[in-house]
């Protein structure tokens, strides 16, 4: 049995590589379900509704020109492309990409929690949209 | 066309690359240009001559 382990995910949003940031990533790939369950039948029925897809990306927190702070603020209800990778290497069957676009970001947390004494880690949360699985 | 030049050093094209909107589309260029990572390029006007 072939074990992934996670060590050197590629993420970059807007098109700009925030990989060196990142301490993890959560891709949810989705569909609604839409019940059709009618009268004589015995157990519940579904449809397929629409794509629920989303996504939700932790971040270290750094306020250097250009990291995560100066990339993530403008993005903050507005739409955008996301491109994550299990790992740098080229595309293929065992290293898909995750291409999102038409993502909605709701919400970013500069501070993360503030906690005294912790190193902040901002939460990036996007929603609909749609993530494509590419293998080539 | 606007084109852009690029500032930042992780951005998808190269530092100090010049890019047009049709390479990024599906990007949200507003951002980048707010993210410090591009910056306009003024457009050149046709100047004519004789």
């Amino acid at each position: 049995m072939a074990v992934e382990i996670l060590k050197s995910c590629s993420v970059t949003i807007n098109a700009v590589d925030l990989s060196s940031l990142v301490e993890s990533v959560q891709i949810t790939h989705a569909a609604e379900k839409v019940e059709i369950t009618s009268m004589g039948m015995t157990s519940r029925r579904y449809v397929t509704g629409l794509a629920a897809d989303a996504m939700s990306i932790n971040f270290y927190v750094d306020f250097a020109a250009s990291k995560t702070e100066a990339t993530m603020y403008p993005l903050v209800g507005t739409t955008t492309t996301v491109v994550v990778k299990p790992t740098s290497a080229a595309t293929s069957a065992t290293n898909p990409t995750y291409t999102y676009s038409n993502a909605f970001v709701e919400a970013h947390t500069p501070l993360g929690t503030g906690k005294v004494g912790e190193v902040p880690m901002t939460q990036i949360t996007l929603s609909g949209g749609d993530i494509v699985k590419t293998i080539v | 066309m606007a084109k852009y030049l690029v500032l930042s050093d992780n951005f998808r094209e190269p530092q100090g690359s010049t890019v047009s909107d049709d390479q990024l589309e599906g990007l949200n260029i507003e951002a980048l240009i707010l993210g410090g990572h591009l910056k306009a390029e003024p457009s050149k006007t046709k100047t004519d001559k004789e």
